[in-house]
């Protein structure tokens, strides 16, 4: 038994235009936006982490009790304006 | 990609339950024939129920074993299973109605969407695509 791949992917693409394609269309993007924010967080925590690093606990405490971040991120310009920007 | 069963949930085999969690090996790679895709989920379903004396399959055999349905996951295959090709466990709720059956022993076709990295494939109807697998 072989698959046909050329008509496999020709009755997904018919199938996709389907009510039942379409919400899954949907869920996937949903699904890749929640993924693209979640990579977002994860490069912010690393920024900090970094600065926590080189830096001391002021980043990391600013996180967790719920100080902004562009409180933080301007006080690391403040100590060094040249940290980030070099 | 396509995928078959490894494991069933005996309510969902057994027609007493329409859709059931079920361990799917699943293949990315469109030059891997179906006879060997099912060649494999036996062996690996054969890992399941006797172990392996071989330990560089302890790895392999504790994910199998541990045969509770926790959410949908992936499962990496050890090389030496994969043999190059792009293939991974995939746990999942497969519905019923969805399946076909096949000239394959007692195996049953499915269908379902996902692409080579995804943690998680998301089953569809396979009757629309039947006549691409000549079944």
């Amino acid at each position: 038994m072989r698959v046909d791949y050329a008509l496999l992917d020709r009755l997904f693409d018919e199938w996709m235009l389907t009510d039942e394609g379409k919400k899954l269309h949907a869920q996937k993007a949903t699904s890749d936006l929640g993924m693209t924010v979640m990579v977002f967080l994860l490069g912010v925590i690393l920024i900090c982490t970094i600065y926590y690093a080189v830096s001391g606990f002021k980043c990391i405490v600013g996180i967790f009790t719920g100080e902004a971040f562009e409180t933080t991120i301007s006080g690391a310009y403040r100590s060094n304006p040249n940290r980030f920007v070099r | 990609m396509i995928g078959l069963p490894v494991m069933f949930n005996p309510d969902l085999a057994s027609g007493r339950a329409e859709s059931g969690p079920c361990l799917v090996l699943v293949s990315f790679d469109r030059s891997l024939e179906l006879e060997h895709l099912k060649s494999l989920a036996s062996h690996l379903f054969g890992l399941y129920q006797n172990g392996s004396a071989d330990p560089t399959d302890a790895e392999i055999v504790a994910a199998l074993k541990d045969d509770l349905f926790r959410g949908q996951k992936r499962q990496e295959l050890p090389d030496k299973y994969r043999r190059g090709y792009n293939l991974a466990l995939f746990s999942v709720i497969l519905d019923r109605k969805h399946a076909i059956d096949t000239p394959i022993g007692a195996a049953v076709l499915f269908a379902a969407v996902g692409e080579a990295g995804d943690d998680q494939v998301e089953p569809i109807p396979a009757a629309p695509f039947q006549a691409a697998l000549g079944v």
